[in-house]
């Protein structure tokens, strides 16, 4: 009798820890704490990327004011620089020369039009000096 | 951001012109570049925040 016990009750742990299994399985599944944290999740984010679009246009819009006002002080510096006594000396042609020289040797202008023309002309130049042919 | 245009003449006037037009493109590239980092940051706190935010429950207050 008592063996007979022992097997049913046995099997009855067995039945009731699937069981147990299975619905605390199906709670997790359809948890509505998790399915509101996914929802609420989705709707901070949309807020916070809603907030991120809008410090983006007005951090752009900033920017361009910005450059705009650099681009005019630019202006009105060259024309102060300029018109100073002494402006219009000019500089040794040689040290002209390696000051472009060296800027075009720099990616910025490496690909300028002024850049371009004087590799040509130190490429036809540098012909121009070798030596006799053999 | 592009370089200053090279001096259009060869005077001392325009070589100092240039150094400072060089300058305000430095300044231009700078600001872009921290407001860049700037939108950036402030987007990433906002998207932890927006985490912090939706796994809070409501008695955790103090969060």
């Amino acid at each position: 009798m008592s063996l007979f016990f022992a097997k049913f009750a046995s099997k009855l742990i067995m039945v009731l820890a699937v069981v147990v299994a299975l619905i605390f399985g199906v709670v997790q599944c359809h948890d509505p704490g998790t399915v509101g944290q996914e929802t609420r999740l989705a709707k901070e984010q949309a807020g916070a990327a809603t907030d991120s679009a809008a410090d983006a246009i007005g951090t752009v819009g900033g920017l361009y004011d910005r450059v705009q006002a650099s681009d005019d002080l630019t202006k009105e510096n060259e024309r102060a620089i300029l018109s100073a006594p002494g402006a219009g000396a000019p500089v040794a042609p040689a040290v002209d020369a390696a000051g472009r020289d060296s800027l075009c040797r720099r990616p910025a202008y490496r690909g300028s039009v002024e850049c371009v023309q004087r590799a040509v002309a130190s490429g036809v130049a540098e012909a121009g000096a070798g030596g006799a042919a053999p | 951001m592009p370089g200053a245009p090279l001096p259009e003449g060869s005077t001392t006037g325009d070589w100092i012109a240039f150094g400072d037009a060089q300058t305000g493109q430095l300044d231009k590239a700078n600001d872009r570049t921290l407001s860049s980092i700037g939108i950036i940051e402030r987007c990433e706190a906002r998207d932890q925040e927006a985490i912090a935010a939706a796994g809070k429950r409501w008695w955790q207050f103090w969060r």
